[in-house]
């Protein structure tokens, strides 16, 4: 990979670590636990499905933004 | 409702922040712990970009603040203060284990990429025995150099985690548990092993608040 690339992939990478953290990491209590925000599963395994298939490093490329994540909740 | 941020060793203060919603984060004191959470009237927060990029912000200051935080993941609401308070106190004594482990440390990420066409080239190989050697020879190697990656920075954390997937381009996904000290030197060993496989696409995150050591200890998360 070219040194131009390395930022760009570094920040895309950045950006899925960030929410794979937030949305699948973390202190998750026992017992009273009401995880009750609807669409969280869904969410998690469509980006484990993406990162997990990360086949190119354009696709990688192509992940602006994380895909609306309310849509995917949604759907 | 009560939308809970992260557990934390009691800090002298907390931060002014602004939570999902525009709410304030506000703190609890529950079972010798503090809480930051903020509170909503009727539905919990909808699942949404800008939630979890707040959510990940107030969990961002308050590690920046010097606190020792143990981050929350997305979503955990309580009915009211009793039902915290019972869940914080069920898990008080894995949550106190949590604190001491990532206290003096950060959370560092690590992906690595394998170059494109390697996932293909057992693919290219001829006929059906000779594929199920290639593709052999590749696992193991896949294996062994996600290996080798891994334990070159797992001996400098305190702590971590990793997965090397079988397929894929995707090699090695891991976070390590780095005290404050060592960053740099983490980081150094990462360069050399950028310098050593530079066929690699190896991307180190980070740091971040210890959200791949906090709930491993902590009953649930399946």
């Amino acid at each position: 990979m070219t040194g131009q690339d390395q930022p760009a992939l570094a920040q895309q990478v950045t950006l899925l670590e960030l929410v794979d953290r937030v949305l699948n990491k973390g202190v998750v209590l026992s017992g009273d636990i009401t995880l009750s925000v609807a669409g969280v599963d869904l969410v998690y395994v469509g980006l484990r499905v993406m990162l997990a298939s990360v086949g190119t490093l354009e696709r990688l490329h192509d992940l602006e933004a994380v895909p609306a994540l309310e849509e995917a909740a949604q759907g | 409702m009560i939308y809970v941020y992260a557990l934390m060793e009691p800090p002298s203060q907390l931060p002014e922040l602004t939570g999902l919603g525009e709410a304030p984060v506000e703190r609890l004191d529950v079972a010798g712990l503090a809480v930051a959470a903020s509170r909503h009237a009727g539905e919990p927060p909808k699942l949404s970009d800008e939630g979890v990029l707040r959510h990940a912000h107030v969990v961002e200051e308050l590690t920046g603040s010097g606190a020792v935080v143990l981050p929350a993941r997305f979503g955990l609401v309580f009915g009211d203060g009793e039902a915290l308070e019972r869940a914080v106190q069920a898990n008080a004594e894995q949550l106190r284990t949590a604190i001491a482990r990532v206290r003096g440390c950060v959370e560092l990420g690590l992906r690595v990429l394998l170059p494109e066409q390697a996932g293909g080239r057992a693919a290219v190989a001829q006929g059906g025995g000779e594929y199920l050697r290639a593709r052999l020879r590749e696992t193991t190697e896949r294996d062994r150099l996600a290996r080798e990656l891994h334990d070159a920075l797992a001996g400098l954390a305190r702590d971590s985690t990793h997965s090397a997937p079988v397929s894929g381009q995707l090699l090695l996904s891991a976070a390590y548990l780095v005290a404050d000290d060592d960053v740099e030197t983490f980081r150094r060993a990462v360069r050399t092993l950028e310098d050593s496989h530079p066929e690699l696409a190896i991307v180190c995150t980070g740091p971040w608040p210890a959200y791949s050591f906090a709930a491993s200890t902590v009953g649930a998360a399946p």
